[in-house]
Parts: C-alpha cells; structure tokens; sequence
C-alpha cells in the first residue's frame, strides 16, 4: 500500500479524480445478466483491463478493483470460497492496467447482510469477512482501500476496523444516502462522518443512490465537521423515466458542471458512480483542472454520535443533561432484569430520559455477580438499536470498555479516563484506537485531591498522555469532581473552581455528576438545583443527572437563559409556554363555576379530573341531570365541533369522549336515583363483519355513541353475518353499525343487510372502515359515516325519524 | 433456483416522523397541539408506541417468467391472477415480495387501551403502529433499490397489495409462504388476514435501467 501522504500529494495540488461505473462498461462489452462479475473479470482479464484504461485514459488518477461483492457472502452465493485469491487477482489486474501512474482503489463494497446491533450477522464474523477481502486486495497490491455504497454506519465500521487491523495505509470510506439525506439506516452525513473519522478513516463522503446535486447539501454539511479530506462518487442524476424507458439522465457536460461545485464546496476526491462513464469522467477533468483541492479544518469540533444523530457540542446550546438512571448500582430490580437477561426497564429508562431532555445516556453495567465484559456490550447493543441518543460508557474495566466501544455503532463518550498510571496507560490507548472522546477524572488513586490546585495538576498530567494518542482539547470534558457537601463542606467551591478553571484557562469542556453534591442531606434537590446555577455560571457543559428532575431541568434552563447561553431565551420560552386550549379558561381574577369546571375538563380531556369536579358540583348542590345536560353535553358537543373543523385531531376528541364516559359512568347511580332508571336514547348494535380483525375504528364509534346516550351492544370482530342478525333480532337496536377495513371483506357489510332483508329485518344499517364510501353505502342500503361524530349525527338522524311518527 | 431462500430483516430501522402519525390522526395545519396532561399524554403514547415496535420483515426478488392481461406467471410456479396487478407490472420483468410486521407486543398493548377503555392512548398506538409497518415496506423496498441498482435495476415506487382491486386476498398465502413469514412469527388467519394485526405484504415491480446514450448537445435535466 502506497504511504497515506503519497496518496494526498498524488499530482500535487490537484483534484484527485476517480473512476466511473464499471458493471455498465462490463455490459456493454458483453457481459451477460445475472452472471458473478468478479469470476467473469477474472475470465475475461482483457476486458476489466480495457475498462481500467479507459478510465485512466479519461482522466482518472484512480481506478477501483473490480472486486465490489469480492466478499465470502456474495461469492458464496456463486460458490465461490478462494475469497482472498479473487480479490489478490484482480488488484493484480487493476495494477497492471494503472502502471506506474495510476493508482490503485481496493474496493469493499457491502455483504448484503446485516449486521449486530441491527441485524443477525455477528460484528466480529462481518470484521473476519472484510479482513479476508482486503487482505487479498493487500496482497494484489492496491494503493489504497476504499469501502463504498454503505447504508449501514455498523457495516462500514466493520470494514474500516478490518482495514485498520491490516494497514496503516489510507482508507477511504463513502457511504449511501437516500433523497431524504440518510442512509437507509437512517445515518445522516455528518453522524457518518464523526463516526467514521473519528475509527481511522482517511477520507469520507457518499457515492451512489443519488445524482451530484443531491450530494451537494451533503457534502456542505460534512465540510463543517471533516477534519479528513470528502469524497464524492455520485450517479449520472436520479433513474426517470424518459420516453418509456428508465435511464439516469444526466449527461457529461451537467456532471462535469455540477462536479465543480462540488469541489467548491470541499470535495477532494470525485468519480462517478452508476449511469457514469469514460465520457462523464473526462468532462469531470477537464472541469475540475486546476482547481484547488480545498483543506480539511484542523481540528474537528467535539462530537459524539449513535447510528443515527450527532450531538456537537458547540452546536448545542446551552447544558447537555447525560441522563444517568440507566446505572444498576443501588437499583435492586433493575440488577435482577439484567440478570436475568431482560430489557424492559432498560428500554423504559432509556425512552423516559429521552423524552425528558437528556442528549446523551450515560450506561453502565457494574451489576454484582454479572460479567461485565458480556453485560455492557450487550446494553450497549441494545441501546443502540432502542436509543438514538448517543452513548456514554460509564465503566473503568478495559476488557469491558474495549468491547463495548467495538461494537456501538456510533462514536460514544467514555466516562472515564482517570490519572491512575495503571489505568491510564490501559485505556487511554483503547478509547484512542476506536477514536472515543472522555471524561477525564482528575483522581490518582492516592485519594481524592481536595483543592482545584491538586485536580489541575492531574488534569495537566492525562492531557499530556492523550496528546500522544492524537487526542484534542475539543475530545476531553474534564470532571470537576463533585464531593458531597455534608462531608466536605468546602468541596462544592473546589469542584465550582475546578470548572471556571477548566473553561477559562484550560479551555476545555466540563462536566459534573451533579446529584452527589446533596449526598446524606434532606430535600436534595435544592442543594442539586443551587450547585447547577453556581456551575453554569463557572462554565460547565454537561451535567449527569435525572432528567426527570424538574428542578434540574428548569433551574438549568433559567441558569442558561440568564447567563445568555440561550438566545432569547428561546429554550426557556419553548419549555414553559403552554399550547393547550385556551376556550373557556376564566380570566384572571375571574372565578369559574363548578359547572363551568366540568365544562373544561371534558371539553380539554382532562379524565383524572372529572370525578372530583362531579362531586364537588354535586357538593354544591347541581343536579345531576344539570351537569349532564347544561355541562357535559354541550361539552362534548363543542368537542365534535372543534374535530369536524380539525381544530381537533383524534387523540383529543377520544380523550374528551373518555372523559365524559368516567364522567357518565361516576354520575350513572345519581341519575338511576334521580330518574327511577338509566335514561337511554336506544340501542345500537356494533359489529366489524366476518373475516376482518380491524376493529379500531368500530371501538371508536361505540364509545361516541355511548357518550351520546345510546346503549351500545359490541359483538366485537369478525363476527358472522347470522350472529349479527340474532342480536338485532335479540335487542331490536335503532341502528345496526357495521365496520370493515378492507376492499376484500367490505363486501360482507352487503352480503349482513342481504340477509337482513331475506329474513324480514327492519334495522337501519350504518357502514364504515378505511376503504368504504358513501356511494358503496348507499349500494347496499346503508347510510355511511365518515367517523365517529358523524356517526353520532347519523344516529341521532335516524333516532329522530323513527321517533317523528310516534309523536304525530 | 426458485423458490429461493427470502432476505430476513430482524430489526428495521425505519424511521416514522410524529407529523405522519398525527396526520394519520386528523391533525391538520390548523390544528393546534394540545398542551397541559393532555398533551403530554397523546406524546407520552407515541413515545411508547416507538419503544413497543418490533419492526421485522422480509423480502424476496422473483423473476417473472410470463406477463399475460390477467396472470402473472412467477419462476418457482407461483401463478397470481389480476388484471390489475398484471397492469401494474407491466415492463416489469421481476417483481418484490415484501412483508413487515409491527410485532406482537404494540398489538398487546393497543388490546389493553381498549380493554381499559383509553381509545385515545389506543388510536395513538394504533395509528403509530400503521404509519411504522408502512415505513418498514419502504425500507425494504429502498434496500432493495439500492441492491439492484448496480444491476442498473430499480424499483417501482408504489406497492400493491392482496385484497386490492381484483388481487384477491387469498393470495396473502403464497406470498405469506415465499417470503416465510412464519419466522417473522406473523401467521395467516383462515380468511388470510395476518397476524399480529399490524403487518403487511406487497409486491413491487422490478424494472430495468437502460443505458443513456449521451451527446454533447444534451440538455440538463432538472432535479429539484
């Protein structure tokens, strides 16, 4: 492999150009569908020798092996298993085309497979398989690695540790994004690149599934953060239809044109990917001449990062809550779940801090009597595939740290690297090798230092150590150390200048794990609360904390917003304005009746509160016909209103519709006592017919009904057609509803009022579901009603004619 | 070669933005989002409608071997009659199988909201559960997109279904079998529903990508 500094020097200052598609140039010279093309190469070594050349001959600085699916799962599916002496070969071809010129890509492309956390392929299994690919590529002489079209971040990492673990040489990695910006993974380009970066890539970009200027925000939002150079292979444009056909569109001239800005928006390394050919590469050259290679910024800025989002640092405003429950120690049935291999309380916790504000997770696995070397990767897994909040592997054992940073499919935070020589020289090289960033404890294992003084020096001290590693200032938070205050009373102001000290003079970010503070003392989070607002005015980034902690959470914000870590307080007013309905909310000063109150509740949802209200209004003497029919029906009413003019969304409209049923339901004795028996308007028989198990929609409509009076007799899902008809018979309902969410048993609803009329029935029939329509409806009989408050209108409609000749 | 073994997905990684759940459940523009308990409890549902997906799935390519108005005539000697599904696959010269499912535990969890009574936790989970299964069908046909486009293949980007128009439902069964979504734990009820409740099959048609021929008065095309 050629010295990484001989690949980016390669023609001095220019760009370096890539070659295009090769699978179309093997086509057109005659290599037939669905054969494997690395054993048609290694058959027809003319051929693939041609295509190199002609490449070259373009314009190319570089050309890729034919060595794509040269994996053992790909060649496996043609039985081929000498993986490293096809992959060897045709480097050997490639180089022999290249001369002493051209340089020589190993290409990597993906196994088709899916790989842990995400998918059934063991992570270690997916390294071997790339270490044996490359280590032919190696062997054949290529002048660099490259692995290509990954839409898998966990896939392309497996690559680049397999190529790391085999060359010091110069590995390039692109990645595949969809129209909307992500893999199909769901890795956005910068979370790719701080990754990928950060484990040892040499270059990183895109290539495939999408034309150059799709690419184009791509590479702008990777130029911010890449402290490597970017790479682009984008298609000839997006496949379209043009006349009859589908073909990528673009041409040599648009490519060329657009492959510019692509290089003016920081791209070092350009090719084309599929629908490109000699032709879109010679344009490309030409265009690109001259132009000067852009630089990488010197230093990327702190970033961690899942599969699936990056938190920088200094993009973030304000503090960043690590959210800390996902840690067994003093928690007995969390300790028991994860003995006994269960993740429910892990997924609840990790869902939980999410929701409530936390940016990162911090995790750890020290759970006594479990392994942790097995227990942490196999948490961090998990979360990984739970979580998209990024990591932060809180343990001090190397083993365990090792293999849990291996496999997280994303760059985590490491909590933490103290000055301990043993440990330091353990870890420090460990959290290097996968590229973690850490939280530097300034402890020595000679006790804790008690002065900021003692804590700088030790600061200054693992500082030295991870220079050596390559690590930067924007890679380490340092850890004030928090000590409990009913023990040392003047810890909290060593820890507080320990922070100013780190964020002013050492320039660094900070971190405290804020609850220990407060340790042994009572009502602790007012101790915690005071202790953040003092360290957000001495400088701290990060805190460890519950961020179920509404005190931590709000007295955060407030210490952000007045210390203009906020810009116009704009976090601060999100958090704390309310969006809710304000309709019928008394103005200030203005007392509400207690009629008025239930009013609210059901008209704003509020179940919890309904009963309590009732008794209160019944307490004060309101009827209970009154609150019925003066509060909660004209309040429900108003709830069917706001929903027909989606004002409302459904969510709101049932939670009114529950609250009413509590209601109706608390009140139902008062009203039996006040009227001799329960008031009902009629019965309506509910079913979603024969064959079909959609019954949401049904359940829905019965529970509006019941609100509005009627006695609802649900026969559940698929229910057959004669059950339906023996109840009608049975209860003899104002109405029959009848529900089904497909085309394919829509058709029963016919085939039940069929029946009904053969048998005699007189029973109106209501009809809805996903795919039914007014026309269907009146097709068979029916009326038809979109949801459930119309519905409600529908069967009022009908109550009301059936009853019109009664009163005539 | 046929029936060949399906592609298994153990765990999707389709992402379901919340604004197509809530427009999924009426919310439009001017709808504003509730605040206070209420509010917080139709996202709270969400929340845990995300955390109770096992979202799962299958996929497999088979090529056509005859395309008449009415039938389609697979390799492996899967023979499916419809003329819409037939109208569908024209130019096709392969089709996808692909099959998702929500999982059993979102399915148990919509069961107990109504059993309790809480209808809007249950339409939250429920219309979640939709708009996620929906998601993992266009996962599987984007990996699908992007594996076949080195075969410059792509594929079609709407879907048809058994039980629509004249592709009668029964066909869920040979589907349901060529993908094996019994491992997937999704079986096929008497009428071929499946279950769990939120799972899917579709097919998607295959078409070849042609070469462009290029010249040097070419016009560019807009891409925006």
């Amino acid at each position: 492999m050629k010295r990484k500094k001989a690949i980016l020097e390669r023609r001095g200052k220019e760009i370096l150009i890539l070659d295009g598609a090769t699978g179309t140039e093997l086509q057109k010279r005659g290599m037939p569908a669905g054969v494997c093309p690395e054993a048609w190469c290694l058959d027809h070594p003319a051929i693939i020798g041609d295509v190199h050349r002609e490449y070259l001959d373009a314009g190319s600085a570089a050309v890729y092996t034919a060595t794509f699916g040269a994996n053992r799962p790909k060649l496996g599916e043609y039985g081929i298993t000498d993986v490293f002496e096809v992959n060897r070969k045709l480097a050997l071809l490639a180089r022999a085309a290249a001369g002493r010129d051209g340089l020589v890509a190993g290409d990597v492309g993906p196994t088709g497979r899916f790989i842990e956390p995400f998918g059934d392929l063991p992570f270690e299994d997916a390294v071997a398989v790339f270490r044996e690919q490359i280590g032919g590529l190696v062997a054949g002489k290529a002048d660099f690695i490259v692995i290509e079209t990954m839409i898998d971040i966990q896939e392309a990492r497996a690559a680049l540790i397999a190529a790391r673990e085999l060359t010091d040489g110069f590995v390039m990695v692109t990645v595949s994004f969809e129209r909307d910006g992500r893999s199909l993974n769901g890795t956005d380009p910068v979370t790719a690149l701080t990754t990928l970066q950060s484990l040892g890539a040499d270059a990183v970009g895109c290539n495939c599934s999408a034309g150059p200027a799709e690419m184009a925000p791509w590479i702008a939002a990777m130029k911010r953060h890449a402290r490597v150079p970017l790479v682009a292979k984008p298609n000839a444009g997006m496949p379209e239809l043009l006349g009859g056909k589908t073909v990528f569109p673009m041409g040599p001239e648009a490519f060329a044109r657009h492959g510019r800005e692509l290089v003016s928006l920081g791209v070092r390394f350009i090719g084309g990917c599929c629908g490109s050919t000699p032709e879109h590469i010679r344009a490309l050259a030409a265009a690109t001449k001259g132009m000067e290679p852009p630089r990488p910024v010197r230093t990327a800025p702190g970033a961690v990062s899942s599969a699936r989002k990056t938190v920088v640092f200094e993009d973030t405003e304000g503090l960043i809550v690590v959210g800390e429950r996902l840690n067994p120690t003093g928690k007995k049935a969390l300790q028991q779940e994860l003995r006994e291999g269960k993740w429910a309380t892990v997924r609840t916790m990790a869902l939980e801090q999410e929701r409530q504000g936390a940016l990162l997770l911090d995790v750890n696995a020290a759970v006594p009597g479990v392994d942790e070397k097995r227990l942490l990767p196999e948490m961090v897994s998990f979360l990984a595939r739970t979580s998209e909040l990024p990591l932060v592997i809180d343990s001090s054992d190397p083993e365990a740290i090792e293999k849990a940073l291996r496999l997280y499919p994303g760059r985590a935070l490491l909590n933490s690297i103290s000055g301990e020589s043993e440990k330091l020289l353990k870890i420090l090289p460990v959290a290097a090798r996968y590229g973690a960033p850490f939280i530097l404890l300034p402890l020595e294992g000679t006790g804790v230092p008690e002065t900021s003084r003692e804590r700088q020096a030790i600061v200054r001290k693992i500082w030295k150590e991870a220079r050596k590693f390559g690590y930067t200032r924007e890679d380490l938070i340092v850890d004030g150390l928090v000590m409990t205050v009913s023990t040392r009373p003047r810890g909290p102001r060593e820890t507080l200048e320990t922070v100013r000290w780190a964020s002013e003079s050492f320039r660094c970010r900070t971190i405290l794990g804020l609850s220990n503070v407060s340790f042994g003392l009572p009502e602790r989070k007012w101790l915690n609360g005071a202790f953040l607002a003092m360290a957000v005015e001495r400088g701290v980034k990060f805190v460890i904390a519950n961020p179920g902690s509404e005190e931590v959470m709000a007295l955060g914000a407030a210490a952000d917003t007045l210390l203009e870590r906020d810009r116009e307080a704009r976090r601060y007013v999100s958090r704390f304005s309310g969006t809710g309905t304000e309709e019928k909310k008394p103005g200030p000063g203005k007392a509400v009746s207690d009629g008025e109150a239930v009013f609210s509740a059901v008209l704003e949802g509020r179940g919890e509160e309904i009963v309590p209200l009732l008794k209160k209004a019944l307490g004060g003497g309101i009827p209970p016909q009154t609150l019925v029919e003066q509060s909660m029906v004209p309040a429900i009413s108003r709830v069917g209103d706001l929903f027909e003019k989606r004002k409302y969304f459904l969510p709101q409209l049932l939670s009114s519709a529950e609250t009413m049923k509590r209601g109706l339901a608390f009140l139902e004795p008062e009203l039996r006592s006040a009227e001799g028996e329960k008031a009902s308007r009629g019965r309506i028989v509910m079913a979603t017919v024969e064959g079909d198990i959609h019954d949401i929609g049904k359940n829905i409509v019965s529970l509006l009904l019941g609100n509005h009076g009627f006695d609802v007799v649900d026969l559940g899902k698929d229910v057959a057609a004669d059950r339906i008809l023996d109840e009608i018979r049975r209860v003899r309902p104002v109405l029959a509803g009848l529900s089904a969410l497909m085309t394919t048993t829509m058709v029963r609803m016919g085939e039940v009022i069929r029946k009904a009329k053969e048998k005699g029935i007189d029973c109106p029939f209501l009809v809805g579901g996903a795919v039914v329509t007014p026309s269907y409806a009146e097709s068979i009989g029916a009326r038809y009603a979109r949801d459930g408050v119309e519905a409600v209108r529908v069967a009022e409609e009908i109550l009301d004619r059936q009853r019109k000749p009664e009163r005539k | 070669m046929f029936p060949a073994d399906p592609d298994f997905f153990p765990s999707i990684p389709a992402a379901v933005p919340e604004a197509r759940v809530w427009k999924r459940l009426g919310r439009r523009r001017n709808t504003e989002f509730p605040g206070g308990e209420q509010g917080k409890a139709i996202r709270d549902a969400l929340g845990e409608a995300f955390s109770l997906m096992d979202l799962r799935g299958a996929g497999l390519t088979v090529p056509i071997l005859s395309l008449d108005p009415s039938e389609i005539r697979l390799a492996g000697g899967t023979v499916f009659r419809s003329a819409g599904l037939a109208r569908f696959l024209r130019g096709s010269d392969a089709l996808l199988l692909m099959g998702a499912t929500a999982g059993r535990e979102i399915m148990d969890a919509i069961g107990k909201a109504v059993e309790e009574g809480r209808m809007a936790r249950a339409s939250v989970l429920d219309a979640a559960a939709s708009e996620a299964v929906d998601g993992a069908l266009d996962w599987i046909t984007g990996f699908y997109r992007r594996k076949l486009l080195r075969e410059m293949k792509t594929v079609t980007k709407r879907r048809f279904s058994a039980g629509y128009g004249d592709f009668a439902l029964e066909n869920q069964e040979a589907i349901h079998r060529l993908l094996g979504l019994g491992r997937l734990s999704v079986e096929l009820t008497e009428s071929f529903m499946l279950l769990p409740e939120k799972s899917v099959t579709a097919v998607a048609g295959i078409l070849k990508i042609e070469n462009r021929e290029t010249s040097s008065d070419e016009t560019e095309k807009s891409h925006s």
